[in-house]
């Protein structure tokens, strides 16, 4: 399987924060999610790939094209956490500059999501919500048929109902093993729903980048009094949550001892566990 | 580029109408001082100036207020040709403003009024491109917010540099007689020949902006 974006020896600072990525593949035809807490690295990781940043070295990537290339952009669709059009255009208008713009733009397709989300064609984008606005950005990204779809915190502050939407979108784009869904976002939740992969940023540096599933069955998370605690071995032990009662623990499945309560970890409990032992 | 020039223009659409209220007016005014023996269309050529030294604030304004300059670069197109196209963009405005000078001059004269000479082009022409190419490196640098009061101070570069033309001139200016004497001098150059000089250099100016924007816009963190 090819790799929508390679990653090699990335590093940019800023002041004293570092973004260090020594290799990353994401394959094609998955949806990668990556999470970590606000300023991570994840907003820099993905304008990095955009090359909106001038990085210190790397080599990155994308459908096989260096990112410095304009070519490499025309197969990619871009969602940011606001939209980046002026508040007084209109969806019309929209259309017109990337009709200029890309050599794939598919009016008709354009229309459809426009319709799809039932997005008013020549209302000024002031007057949507942020909702409409996102789904505006989604049809926007979506309409020159991109192989790739990177979003930024794209489903931030939008309902259930439209991210539920949008999320159906993006299980529909990724019908075709050629495309492939970058994203990332805060809300976990719809990262376990549609992600096939899950990279976790910290600090600056990758902490993990597995398949979900692999990443779900992996760890587990086991509660348990402090005589209990003192019982389990610390090298066994990933992340740690006390309590005046006794600790939540983030374990390796096959570390847990025989005769502790475990359960399943989530995604959102992997990563703040893994933090919070980090910290 | 297609696409960013029609953001661009799609951005001026919005001030399009004040403008055009505002060139009306000078329109007018023009008409009101035909019975002057002097009378001329010198306002709406003062008017074009202003419009077309706007263009590049504005637009980049627009493009500020809603972080186009992350998209823009996420598009197909190099950061070279964004920056192609807004220098380009001016360019289409400062012919449509004289354009309208031109027509404004031409009904003017069929009613009666005086005739105007080449300066009523040429000098809103030359300015424009001298003040777009000053102001808009500065946008690019510092952003439209942050360059507010460099640009006003940039303004007035073309004047300062017509005194320290007349003062090398002269070779001293500290006698306002002088200076004055030099500026006469100045004035005195043949009007084509003058003109013809001032447009090279403005447009030599002009893609010198290009390529210092460009430069500018490359090393920008967006």
């Amino acid at each position: 399987m090819a790799n929508a974006i390679e990653i090699k020896n990335l590093v940019k600072t800023y002041g004293d924060f570092t973004l260090s990525i020594d290799s990353l593949a994401i394959p094609s035809g998955c949806i990668m999610g990556l999470i970590g807490s606000n300023g991570a690295g994840k907003s820099t990781m993905i304008k990095s790939i955009l090359n909106l940043i001038r990085t210190e070295s790397g080599e990155i990537t994308v459908n096989g094209v260096s990112n410095k290339s304009e070519a490499s952009r025309e197969d990619v669709g871009v969602v940011f956490d606001e939209i980046k059009f002026s508040q007084v255009f209109t969806a019309a208008d929209v259309r017109l500059i990337l009709k200029g713009a890309y050599k794939n733009w598919d009016d008709d397709l354009y229309r459809q999501y426009i319709d799809q989300f039932k997005l008013p064609m020549n209302k000024k984008i002031k007057e949507f919500s942020r909702g409409m606005k996102m789904k505006l950005s989604l049809a926007a990204a979506l309409a020159h048929h991109p192989k790739l779809l990177i979003l930024d915190e794209a489903t931030s502050g939008i309902d259930p109902v439209v991210r539920d939407e949008i999320l159906d979108l993006f299980l529909e784009f990724i019908q075709d093993e050629q495309h492939t869904i970058l994203a990332s976002s805060h809300i976990i939740s719809d990262l376990e729903k549609a992600a096939d992969y899950v990279t976790f940023i910290n600090n600056g540096r990758i902490v993990f980048c597995e398949e979900k599933d692999t990443l779900m069955e992996k760890y587990r998370l086991v509660k348990c009094g402090n005589e209990e605690l003192a019982s389990v071995n610390p090298a066994d032990i990933v992340g740690k949550r006390t309590n005046a009662f006794g600790a939540e623990l983030l374990m390796l499945t096959g570390k847990v001892p025989e005769g502790f309560v475990s359960a399943k970890a989530g995604i959102e409990d992997i990563m703040l566990m893994m933090i919070k032992n980090e910290a | 580029m297609k696409g960013v020039i029609t953001k661009d223009l799609l951005s001026l659409k919005q001030v399009a109408l004040t403008m055009s209220i505002l060139m009306m007016f000078y329109l007018f005014l023009g008409f009101m001082s035909m019975k002057n023996s002097d009378g001329s269309m010198s306002y709406l050529s003062i008017m074009a100036l202003v419009i077309n030294v706007m263009v590049p604030l504005s637009c980049a304004g627009y493009d500020e207020q809603c972080g186009w300059d992350q998209f823009g670069a996420a598009l197909p197109v190099s950061k070279n040709q964004i920056v192609a196209c807004r220098y380009l963009v001016n360019l289409m405005v400062m012919g449509f403003t004289t354009l309208v000078v031109f027509v404004g001059n031409m009904i003017f004269m069929a009613c009666g009024g005086n005739a105007s000479g080449p300066e009523t082009y040429v000098i809103p022409i030359v300015l424009s491109l001298f003040y777009v190419a000053i102001i808009t490196p500065i946008i690019y640098k510092f952003g439209v917010q942050k360059s507010r009061i460099i640009v006003i101070a940039a303004m007035l570069l073309p004047s300062m540099l017509v005194f320290a033309l007349a003062m090398l001139w002269n070779g001293s200016a500290e006698e306002e007689s002088s200076l004055l004497d030099s500026l006469d001098r100045l004035a005195s150059i043949p009007v084509i020949p003058a003109f013809i000089m001032a447009s090279v250099i403005a447009v030599a100016v002009y893609v010198l902006s290009l390529l210092l924007s460009m430069k500018i816009y490359n090393h920008k963190e967006l």
